[in-house]
């Protein structure tokens, strides 16, 4: 549910559009939109949502690595995180990134 | 100030035996508010809450509040708390007493999402009971994130029933409570603002009685595994028989 689709989260992580769903090897929409719904809920339980273009895809692997953990991820979790992270990063932004 | 030395060393152990049992998984940025976010599923936590009320009006009275906490993520959006035990310390020129006061459950239910809803919301409930009080208090819990800062408000309606014994509880009164607290997140490690405690006694469930308002600063730290966080409020209010400055300090370790 998208109801509140607020205006700077879209900034933070880009709502799952079709030119990601290109991006995404594959990956189905569902598990993208998964993987968004995720990281602005679950991962943001003890911080801020942090914005998707703050770091690369590789640096994104070795924080959740670590953090999906402690978010209770479990694999299938996990995996949709990363890939909304790939999908989102591979599309350039409309707007400029932070 | 034989007392000193007795009640500090217990307050110590105390602190020492439940870190080292206890495991958290959500981070609370506020020490008199709760969020709208419940525990993921299948986790469990151990929460313990100290509250330290110190009065200087008349005698000098400092009371500790103990709460041992075990939460549990039952669904994405309801979380079970069952508080093991919510005992007192209390501590004057005159009397050294510890007792326990009650035990209870405590249900949260999460409706809409700070950060991705216009307002996140969630529905409290809590039943204790102890040898001698039963007491019901419910909380609807309001929150907003944007960004790095977090608004929180908290309306808290309590009625709780006393007396010799549970078959005779015939002292009955309420309480309407509001906090309001803001967050702002320096790093992921640490947050400090600000939080607002607003009490209104029920007596007998009729009138509104005292009206006592405290504020003060709050932080929140988190060093790898471990977590705590503590607010200590002011009375701004001129009621010279309730406390003066209340601390309250809630830690976790995960492990
Ligand atoms: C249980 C609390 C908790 C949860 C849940 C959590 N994090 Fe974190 N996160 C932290 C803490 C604490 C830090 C600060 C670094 C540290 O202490 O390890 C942090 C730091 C970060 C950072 C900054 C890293 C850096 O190098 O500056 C990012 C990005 C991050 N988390 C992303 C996530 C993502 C993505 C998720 C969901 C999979 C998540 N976090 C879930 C507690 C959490």
């Amino acid at each position: 549910m998208t109801l509140g689709g607020c205006a700077s989260l879209d900034a933070l992580a880009p709502p799952v559009s079709p030119a990601m769903l290109r991006a995404g090897h594959g990956v189905g929409s569902g598990t993208l939109e998964n993987g968004r719904l995720l990281l602005t809920t679950r991962c943001a339980s003890c911080h801020r949502v942090y914005p998707v273009a703050a770091y690369p895809s590789a640096k994104w692997k070795t924080i959740l690595a670590e953090m999906a953990p402690r978010a209770k991820l479990d694999t299938a979790q996990h995996a949709a995180v990363l890939a909304y992270l790939d999908a989102a990063l591979a599309v350039p932004p409309t707007p400029p990134a932070r | 100030m034989l007392y000193r030395p007795s009640l500090l060393a217990y307050i110590f152990a105390a602190t020492l035996l439940a870190t080292a049992v206890s495991a958290f998984a959500g981070q609370r940025k506020f020490a008199y508010s709760y969020e709208t976010l419940t525990v993921p599923v299948g986790s469990v936590e151990f929460e313990n809450w100290v509250t330290w009320k110190h009065s200087s009006a008349g005698e000098r009275v400092d009371q500790f509040d103990f709460r041992h906490e075990f939460e549990f993520g039952v669904t994405e959006r309801l979380q079970i708390g069952l508080y093991v035990a919510d005992w007192s310390l209390t501590e004057s020129r005159t009397e050294s007493r510890a007792v326990y006061q009650h035990s209870g459950v405590e249900v949260i239910y999460n409706l809409t999402n700070p950060n991705t809803d216009f307002l996140g919301s969630a529905l409290y409930g809590e039943v204790q009971v102890g040898d001698r009080v039963i007491e019901f208090e419910g909380k609807l819990l309001l929150q907003k994130n944007f960004g790095r800062v977090s608004l929180v408000y908290n309306a808290i309606i309590e009625a709780e029933w006393e007396g010799e014994s549970l078959q005779h509880l015939d002292e009955r009164s309420g309480e309407f409570a509001q906090t309001l607290g803001v967050s702002y997140e320096l790093t992921p490690n640490f947050s400090a603002g600000a939080e607002l405690l607003h009490e209104v006694d029920l007596p007998e469930w009729r009138a509104a009685g005292k009206s006592i308002v405290f504020a003060g600063p709050n932080v929140s730290v988190r060093a790898g595994r471990f977590f705590a966080t503590v607010a200590g409020l002011f009375r701004i209010t001129d009621q010279n028989d309730e406390p003066d400055v209340q601390t309250r300090l809630i830690f976790g370790f995960d492990f």
